[in-house]
């Protein structure tokens, strides 16, 4: 009777036992907000620059995110999605009470729908493949941020960019909602003036649009078509950028140059040419005017043109194949094509904030810049970006088709120059730009068609240097930093660039180009397989063999008890 | 102390006496390098990252787990020495602390194994260690809170392939909790509940490199919760 009882009596403690720890697990997963960052660079944690930010709070931040909780069919953006709210929990607590985050679900509250599509968060449509068909499930994951009597919009969040979402937008929220100004000088014709409710088509000599959009998310963009007495660079503008100078007159220098003088910051993008694929490669001179005032300063951007032997792969002819149903098809065969210099991190300077940060940068028909100190101006030179060790000049004259013909009269071109011939493609001058004048900063691009429509935002590559350049200037280096967080690839060894080192570089003719890479290619998925075997079989085998060596022993140990009995 | 590290010695023993121990220790390092390296996308991305490496641990502690303690009751039932076990000096708790040990010890050992992959890796390219840390910490908890579920679950029958088949099958609906708590269907106040029960979504926040306090609770106390539960069934034994 005793036994049961104290049974009982036990059963009845473990009972409140389990639940206390049940309830202690619970309310403390939920409760504990203390973390430890183990990544190298804390990328899984807030960034000083929106710890600053948020520190600068003199009003209660409101934030609203719109998520839908029914998820079904994409299930595999819950991790991101958790992820977003581990980073909102984590800008709460650095907000110190200043910060709160509500969540609302516009699938199910009717308000909270209606606010949605009045601020312009849209639902992504998101496939999802079953065994039952296809279904099409709308994705609510928009963020809205309230201060003071303004508000920021985030419309989609995407979990690798939210930080530097969040504290751009922030900062606008704290600068009062207006955005800085930013001043670009060029020919190309103005946008007619805007309709209301009609959305507005830039003409189709405006080849910087998509650089201007893009700025124009962070900065307030303002053209000028000529500049002069009557109309100066305002003295509020971060920036001036010059695009693609063409007869730029004395008076427009003279305004350019104050403006640099009385402690401004000028980006010229420079070019000599126009080239016009649809006139098969045409150029077209372009007189810039500006070369004078330049060389006032030091600078001269090369009349030739900047050849990289790893220029980006472009379709430089066309195979015809037959399919086997009889009809034939146009294959585009692709070669390096030299004038499209592609700068990797080798070229770009790791020391400056502006390119420490990128992979590479695509630059189109560049030209060197370069740069002669003038007597009596303390300007202090820093390059920016340099074409590769493996790099020449070819003359102005050089015909600039991507022509399968004109890739090899290149090629014979480079063979007779002799030795490369690296050469500087950006260059930032800093300091005073004469007597009593404030610090201003100058920085000449030979190349302008790296920003142009066609090329900008076609590759991954242009955009983070131009906003990075224009951060610089517009004196946002925090941000640049907190752009590119989380972007650092931690790239594998090439067992393929091994491969051809071993083969001495690239041959002289196609065919043992050809015969190089297939070498290379085999090398590399050779090494590849042998990896992953030696990690699939290694382990395994020691512990077999640990196995087959413990039994051996109990064996032999058994033989020997049955010897000695 | 003594005699829990006695009751976990003990278990290693046993399982090193059975080929099936090192056919359950050799499976994770070979499984998880066959996915990583040869099955999975490691050398197109090009990149030195465990991402893809610790994604797959919840996925295979769900069998791999349940081998390891399908074992340990259900062998001692089957075999009649539960009663001579439990005959002994020891206190239940010391039982069950020591069995969960030892099944602990060989799941490290068997992470342990694994140790290759993250050394080609650094070979390879620069990795991070940080996310490593926390991949192999995330698993060893993942792996702690498995184990403790797969001992309770051994407790109840004397027929291993009964335990294992409830181990893979529990292990198997704690992975799906949030999948589930995400439907319209669930409402709210479960859905979060759910969503913080989840065992690999807690998994997936350790392995990116951020040691979150409240996950290493949530895992400790479910580790408690199903070893007090595991010595309930055992003193209820014990006394009837």
């Amino acid at each position: 009777m005793s036994r049961a009882r104290d049974y009982r009596r036990r059963s009845a403690l473990s009972g409140w036992l389990l639940a206390g720890i049940c309830f202690c697990a619970v309310v403390l997963s939920g409760r504990l907000h203390w973390r430890l960052d183990l990544t190298a660079a804390g990328s899984n944690s807030l960034d000083d620059a929106t710890r600053d930010l948020l520190g600068q709070l003199q009003d209660r931040l409101q934030i609203k995110l719109y998520f839908n909780r029914d998820i079904e069919g994409a299930e595999h953006l819950l991790p991101d999605r958790l992820r977003i709210q581990d980073l909102l929990a984590e800008i709460e607590g650095a907000g110190r009470g200043r910060v709160s985050v509500e969540t609302v679900d516009p699938t199910t509250d009717l308000v909270a729908a209606r606010d949605a599509e009045h601020l312009g968060i849209q639902p992504i449509t998101v496939q999802d493949q079953r065994i039952a068909g296809v279904s099409i499930e709308k994705l609510y994951q928009g963020l809205e941020l309230r201060y003071q009597d303004r508000s920021e919009l985030i419309p989609f969040v995407v979990p690798a960019r939210f930080e530097f979402a969040f504290a751009t937008r922030l900062q606008s929220l704290l600068r009062g909602g207006e955005r800085p100004l930013l001043a670009f000088f060029s020919r190309e014709p103005m946008l007619p003036p805007p309709v209301p409710g009609m959305d507005q088509e830039a003409p189709p000599g405006r080849v910087f649009e998509r650089l201007r959009e893009i700025l124009g998310a962070r900065y307030a963009i303002r053209d000028y078509r000529g500049l002069g007495p009557g109309e100066a660079v305002p003295e509020e503008a971060l920036a001036l950028v010059v695009l693609r100078p063409e007869r730029v007159t004395a008076a427009e220098v003279e305004a350019i140059d104050a403006y640099l003088r009385g402690g401004g910051r000028v980006v010229v993008l420079y070019d000599h040419e126009e080239v016009l694929p649809q006139r098969g490669f045409e150029k077209r001179t372009l007189e810039s005017g500006v070369d004078a005032w330049l060389a006032g300063y030091g600078v001269e951007v090369r009349r030739e043109f900047v050849y990289d032997e790893g220029g980006k792969a472009m379709p430089v002819d066309v195979q015809l194949v037959t399919l086997p149903d009889g009809r034939t098809a146009r294959n585009p065969i692709f070669d390096a094509y030299g004038l499209y210099p592609v700068i990797g991190t080798d070229g770009l300077n790791q020391e400056h904030v502006v390119t420490a940060s990128l992979e590479e940068a695509e630059f189109v028909w560049a030209h060197p810049v370069v740069y002669q100190p003038r007597a009596g101006l303390d300007l202090q030179a820093e390059v920016l970006v340099r074409s590769s060790s493996r790099s020449w000049r070819l003359g102005a004259a050089t015909k600039v088709g991507i022509t399968l013909s004109n890739v090899k009269l290149m090629r014979t071109l480079i063979a007779q120059a002799g030795a490369p011939q690296p050469s500087d493609l950006v260059l930032a001058l800093r300091g005073n730009f004469g007597e009593e004048s404030a610090e201003g900063v100058l920085v000449v691009v030979g190349d302008s068609d790296l920003f142009h429509n066609l090329n900008f935002d076609t590759g991954p590559a242009n955009v983070p240097f131009a906003l990075n350049l224009i951060d610089w200037l517009a004196a946002d280096e925090a941000l640049i930093e907190l752009r590119s967080r989380g972007d650092e690839t931690r790239r594998l060894r090439s067992f393929y660039a091994d491969s051809l080192e071993r083969q001495g570089g690239r041959g002289a003719t196609p065919a043992a180009n050809r015969a190089i890479d297939r070498q290379a290619r085999e090398d590399q998925l050779s090494m590849e397989r042998r990896i992953a075997w030696v990690n699939l079989l290694l382990p395994g085998l020691l512990l077999l063999l640990a196995g087959v060596g413990h039994f051996g022993y109990h064996r032999l140990q058994d033989k020997r008890w049955q010897e000695a009995d | 102390m003594k005699r829990t590290l006695l009751i976990a010695r003990r278990e290693w023993r046993v399982a090193f006496d059975s080929p099936v121990a090192y056919l359950v220790l050799a499976a994770l390092p070979t499984l998880t390098a066959a996915f990583f390296f040869l099955m999975g996308d490691f050398f197109a991305r090009g990149e030195a990252s465990m991402r893809e490496f610790f994604a797959l641990m919840p996925q295979l502690m769900i069998p791999i787990v349940p081998a390891l303690t399908m074992r340990l009751w259900a062998e001692e039932q089957r075999s009649g020495t539960e009663e001579l076990l439990l005959s002994y000096p020891f206190r239940v708790r010391q039982l069950v602390l020591g069995k969960f040990l030892g099944a602990l010890g060989l799941l490290a050992l068997s992470l342990a194994a694994t140790a290759l992959v993250p050394l080609t890796v650094a070979w390879l390219g620069p990795l991070d260690w940080g996310p490593v840390i926390g991949g192999y910490l995330a698993t060893l908890m993942l792996g702690a809170a498995c184990i403790a579920v797969g001992a309770w679950l051994s407790s109840l029958t004397h027929n291993q392939i009964v335990a294992w088949i409830l181990g893979v099958a529990l292990l198997l609906c704690a992975n799906l909790l949030g999948a589930a708590a995400t439907a319209r269907a669930v409402p709210e106040a479960l859905g979060r509940i759910l969503l913080g029960s989840d065992l690999g979504l807690r998994f997936q926040s350790m392995a990116r490199g951020v040691i979150d306090f409240g996950d290493l609770a949530y895992y400790l106390g479910l580790v408690a919760f199903f070893l007090c539960l595991n010595g309930l069934v055992l003193e209820r034994r014990r006394w009837s």
